[in-house]
């Protein structure tokens, strides 16, 4: 018997009915699923970041946006990875480390990661007090609120709720992009200039050092340890990996269409300014002349902070938690994770103190800061991408030769600018310094 | 001083738990991560002295 038109549209009909279905599902999954990837890339662009892609504008115009665009698949490549590994081992990175190597190992990755989170951390409260100082808030009572604030996130003792907070908080830094719209910036110098590789003022001894710090906002060991310990508290399974994944690329996405942002807006108000050294100062230098972009830079630069503050101390509480065998779920009420919240409450105080600090050169440490952490990328990424290859850990999961091949490569990059950058520093003249 | 008694006994008892790693590393690999490890200490030790240069101490 052949089809009538009539049903042969109605099959038609109901596929596409079924594909709507099936898309609204998926959907709804990857609602549910989203979170651990677009925090820690949102977090990514946190205060040091601000002030590093500012920087970048007011020192080298559009000349890093194509490092930018070419960092958010670099980033994608490195947390994808955490996710297989914390879905197949349900481990946090830290204990990962500790099981497969063993405690000589384990202890100098917790040892990394702590330092350089502390030291993270540090760079977060310099940034919400530098923006809260452009409102008249003294720096002590910025800090004492947002400690204030980020501990009592935890009250509640669920992780969902914590999760939704934390995302709206972060969707607030997507501030800025809106006011590339309204700056009218140089669209044609942008592809020129911003788009094309290549370094106009070539490859010197302070190219070589933002580009390490911006390599540095972009991807750093507590991003690892974050995300992976995330997937495993927010008990993702196998089959929402898939998700992971978009919610990972999303994230990175943002992190991208932020910090290009960041850079054309700090080229068309400060392109060519080398005096500038932090985006605290930049705001407060543009308060008085375009009052509406300065409150928004302030504004954003304070978020930035606040949700880097918010990621950086959970990744080394978490890491240190599951090591000592605490209890470390932000399903956990604060009184039941008590050590887990000490000690996050303790480094945010310890990193909280060195901003007070009477003269402290706030800008130059939050750049190397920025630095320091990508300089100790490679060993954390080295250790993720064995692990990775271990079939008995991560099954079908492992990585492909091709995830190989590219992770091998930004540890080998990270390598070369790092040894570029401090041969840089010895002898300052092989790069016309 | 007791605290600083049970931060040790507890470390002990975590080496104790990994004392045997789920990953068999050949001495080769042990070396080059040691040397990575070494390379970028002096590589952050670098970063630091730039640093304090360059605020004039």
């Amino acid at each position: 018997m052949s089809a009538t038109p009539s049903s042969t549209g109605m099959a038609a009909i109901s596929r596409l009915y079924f594909r709507y279905r099936r898309f609204r599902k998926q959907l709804a999954i990857l609602a549910a699923v989203i979170g651990p990837g677009v925090i820690v890339m949102v977090a990514d662009n946190d205060a040091g970041g601000i002030t590093t892609y500012m920087l970048s504008g007011a020192y080298y115009r559009f000349s890093f946006i194509w490092i930018v665009l070419l960092l958010g698949p670099v980033a994608y490549v490195c947390q994808e990875m955490t996710v297989r590994l914390g879905v197949m081992t349900k481990r946090g990175h830290a204990q990962a480390i500790f099981e497969a190597f063993g405690p000589f190992w384990g202890w100098f990755s917790l040892s990394d990661l702590t330092l350089t989170d502390c030291l993270t951390i540090t760079t977060e409260f310099i940034g919400m007090t530098m923006a809260m100082e452009v409102f008249g808030i003294p720096p002590w009572i910025t800090e004492v609120v947002v400690i204030a604030f980020i501990m009592l996130l935890l009250l509640n003792g669920r992780y969902w709720t914590w999760e939704k907070i934390v995302l709206a908080i972060c969707a607030v830094n997507m501030i800025y992009v809106p006011v590339v719209f309204f700056i009218h910036p140089d669209v044609d110098a942008i592809f020129r200039t911003g788009v094309v590789p290549g370094f106009p003022e070539g490859l010197g001894g302070p190219v070589v050092f933002l580009i390490m710090a911006t390599i540095g906002t972009t991807i750093a060991p507590w991003m690892i340890f974050f995300q992976q310990s995330s997937v495993v508290d927010k008990g993702l399974k196998k089959r929402d990996v898939p998700y992971a994944r978009w919610d990972t690329a999303i994230g990175a996405t943002f992190t991208v269409v932020t910090a290009v942002a960041l850079i054309i807006i700090a080229t068309v108000f400060f392109g060519g300014d080398t005096n500038l050294t932090s985006a605290g100062q930049a705001a407060g230098l543009l308060m008085p002349l375009h009052p509406y972009v300065g409150t928004i830079l302030a504004i954003g630069l304070f978020d930035a902070g606040l949700i880097g503050a918010l990621s950086v101390s959970l990744a080394s509480s978490w890491a240190v938690g599951e090591v000592f065998g605490w209890s470390h779920s932000l399903n956990d009420r604060l009184g039941q994770a008590k050590w887990f919240n000490v000690f996050r409450l303790s480094i945010m105080v310890i990193a909280g103190s060195i901003v007070l600090i009477p003269r402290a050169p706030l800008g130059v440490i939050t750049l190397f800061v920025q630095v320091i952490a990508v300089t100790l990328l490679p060993a954390a990424l080295v250790f993720l991408i064995v692990l990775l290859n271990q079939e008995e850990l991560v099954g079908s999961y492992k990585n492909t030769r091709a995830q190989n091949i590219m992770a091998g490569s930004i540890v080998g990059v990270i390598l070369a600018l790092s040894t570029l950058y401090a041969v840089g520093s010895i002898f300052p003249y092989l790069f016309g310094v | 001083m007791s605290w600083v008694h049970n931060a040790a006994e507890k470390v002990r008892e975590i080496n104790r738990t990994y004392a045997v790693p789920r990953i068999r590393l050949s001495r080769t690999t042990k070396v080059v991560l040691v040397l990575l490890r070494v390379y970028l200490l002096m590589l952050v030790g670098l970063l630091l002295y730039s640093l304090i240069t360059r605020l004039g101490y």
